[in-house]
């Protein structure tokens, strides 16, 4: 039997107490009954007095010669089973029985007077009350009803402990044991138990059935919503493992938290173990860091999202790897900066253009449209009268890094303007190096404001500190710039040319590595100003 | 409860008797020879009740009785003692076997009890006042 169950609880607590009740009911009646075993005992004595009275006032009046009789009369109420010993006093003399003088003794003194003259004392009758017969008489009262008392608690304790079975604990465990097969989100109630519909037992079921009711509800609906975020994420994952385009999630610092297969993927094809740091924006993957950082950060900066095209660091026997790049910079709930950076594999189009500049219409250094390529396209827009603007420009102290620190470094400059120039410009307009160190970029647009944020945002990021990895320092060049709009300058490309090439051998007067605002001169305004010359 | 009873029973024989009792009066006598001027009525009652054996100068004293149904008898020991005879005759019933004390001679009338006492000495009688005669000695008068 369980030791902390309710059946051994409620048998403990009721048998415990009844048993305590009985042996203090016993103690208290005990002593009850000795004390009344006495008083019946002096009463019975009393008795046994009256009873003999004329015998012992006969022997008592008789002296000595009632001595006889006095012996025979002691004898016989020392016989009696109350009585431990009797004894005569009379005329001087005592008779007695029995043993006189026990300690426990009670003596109950009678006095006897003469028949014949009543008021004349003669004697006096002892009687011995026998205190151990009375105090086994009371102790075997006091037994039996101790074990009638006893014998009445266990009764009752199994009793209750029958009506607390039946009643209680069988419908509560068999409850409990159909509670713990349920499985909670089930249709699976509790049956309210025979004769308990309007007990606590059976409100306590009904509680127990609401509450496996809101547990079913609120599962269902937790599992409805499970299987619609499941869904949802499969397609996520789908959509992100499935990718053609590497995406990475990285945190500013530019360790990887995030990538899909494609990414692994192209880190196979660029030669490179998978690892989670690739530099800031991935940079370490890219032919010309630099080029990508001062294109990128700036943008991302002012606007969360960037994007531009660059050239993967490709094993040197391989085919190069052209990838535009879209950084976008969030914040998560944890006000913890992320980017995602996906990389879209542009490779196609640039081999395109190396097949074009190997029709000498590109140059194979920058890879932008060459002097004839240019030209090509100029002839295109002019045949078409489309409206276009020819900016003109040349680098500043490029002469200078050229000399300084070699053709090398000059090249690598070259190729810095040229990525500017790339993702400068919008998709319409066109980009070449004219020759040397001079651009020609073609605007698809006579606006003179649009023109000049283009520019703007080409020479911000020509003037940027550039990087020269093999001397270990930074230099900086400037850019002058001269637009002629056709048809409004000119509608041959003879006299455009000539006229940009005006209006930027203007703006070279005020060269300036600052970021002046006469950096661009118009080929009209360069017109009237030498007009006033 | 036993003990009340018993009480209220004897309460109730002592009306009785009382009211029995002052029908005659009687008289103690004894033989004409014998020195004792006057008993008294503890002596008298020692005398019949077995106690003393002898009159108060040391000679022997033999008492005699009525026969046990007679009225005299009932009469004089209920003015005696004061109680009834049945009590008296318990009392000898009692101390009877002891051996050593014996009962009055009962004589069957009053008559021969006198007879008896003219002829007897020792003897001791009692009789009713009116019977008394000559030949016989008063000791003492039981007037109620």
């Amino acid at each position: 039997m369980n030791k902390s169950g309710l059946l051994f609880r409620v048998g403990l607590g009721v048998g415990g107490t009844a048993v305590i009740v009985a042996l203090l009911c016993t103690y208290l009646f005990y002593g009850f009954t000795f004390q009344q075993e006495i008083e019946a005992s002096e009463q019975q004595a009393n008795s046994l007095f009256v009873t003999v009275k004329e015998s012992a006032a006969s022997a008592a009046y008789l002296g000595e010669q009632g001595v006889d009789l006095a012996r025979e009369l002691v004898a016989g109420l020392s016989n009696n089973e109350l009585i431990a010993a009797a004894a005569m006093e009379f005329s001087g003399l005592t008779v007695s029985s029995g043993e006189v003088g026990q300690a426990d003794a009670v003596a109950e003194r009678f006095a006897i007077y003469s028949i014949f003259q009543p008021d004349q004392k003669i004697g006096e009758l002892l009687l011995f009350l026998d205190e151990a017969h009375i105090q086994q008489r009371a102790e075997s009262l006091a037994r039996s009803s101790a074990f009638a008392m006893l014998f009445l608690a266990f009764l009752i304790t199994l009793l209750v402990i029958l009506a607390a079975y039946w009643l209680v604990t069988r419908p509560l465990t068999s409850l409990a044991n159909h509670l713990h097969d349920i499985e909670p989100g089930t249709q699976e109630r509790l049956a309210v138990p025979d004769f308990h519909n309007d007990s606590e037992l059976g409100s306590l079921v009904g509680d127990i059935n609401d509450l496996l009711a809101k547990v079913q509800l609120q599962l269902n609906e937790e599992r409805e919503l499970r299987n619609q975020i499941q869904s949802l994420e499969r397609k996520f994952r789908l959509m992100f493992q499935n990718s053609v385009s590497p995406i990475v999630l990285a945190d500013i610092k530019g360790n990887v938290l995030l990538h899909n297969q494609a990414f692994e993927r192209l880190l196979n094809a660029l030669g490179l173990s998978e690892q989670q740091q690739h530099g800031p924006m991935l940079c370490n993957l890219f032919a010309s860091p630099t080029a990508m950082l001062n294109t990128i950060m700036p943008a991302l900066k002012s606007n969360n999202v960037a994007l531009g095209e660059f050239k993967l660091k490709t094993p040197a026997e391989q085919a190069g790897i052209w990838v535009q790049m879209v950084v976008s910079s969030f914040k998560s709930d944890e006000a913890q900066e992320y980017q995602q950076i996906t990389l879209h594999d542009i490779s196609s189009q640039h081999e395109e253009l190396k097949a074009l500049s190997i029709q000498a219409q590109y140059d194979p250094l920058t890879e932008l449209l060459n002097r004839h390529g240019l030209e090509n396209k100029m002839d295109e827009k002019i045949s078409k009268r489309d409206v276009f603007t020819l900016v003109l420009f040349d680098l500043n102290w490029f002469k200078q890094v050229n000399d300084q620190y070699g053709h090398a470094a000059g090249d690598s400059m070259l190729k810095y303007v040229a990525d500017g120039i790339r993702n400068t410009l919008e998709d319409e307009d066109i980009g070449g190096r004219w020759g040397g160190d001079e651009f020609v970029l073609l605007i698809n647009d006579s606006c003179r404001q649009r023109i000049e944020v283009t520019c703007q945002r080409l020479l911000d990021f020509i003037i940027q500190p550039y990087y020269l990895q093999q001397f270990d320092t930074h230099v900086q060049i400037g850019a002058s710039m001269g637009a002629a709009i056709f048809p409004n300058d000119g509608i041959d490309i003879k006299h455009l040319v000539a006229r940009a090439d005006k209006a930027m051998y203007r703006a070279k007067g005020y060269k300036s590595r600052d970021n002046h605002e006469d950096f661009l001169i118009f080929a009209t305004d360069a017109l009237s100003t030498t007009g006033d010359e | 409860m036993k003990l009340r009873m018993l009480m209220l029973l004897s309460l109730l024989i002592t009306l009785q008797t009382q009211y029995v009792s002052a029908a005659e009066s009687f008289v103690v006598v004894v033989h004409k020879n014998n020195p004792t001027q006057a008993l008294n009525k503890s002596d008298l009652i020692d005398i019949y009740m077995g106690k003393k054996s002898a009159f108060p100068n040391g000679a022997k004293a033999s008492p005699v009785d009525f026969e046990l149904e007679s009225e005299v008898r009932t009469q004089f020991y209920q003015a005696l003692l004061g109680i009834p005879v049945a009590r008296v005759n318990a009392y000898w019933s009692r101390i009877r076997f002891s051996g050593k004390v014996r009962p009055p001679l009962p004589q069957p009338d009053i008559a021969s009890v006198l007879n008896y006492v003219e002829t007897n000495n020792n003897a001791i009688a009692y009789i009713p006042e009116q019977n008394v005669t000559d030949d016989v000695k008063v000791v003492y008068r039981l007037n109620e």
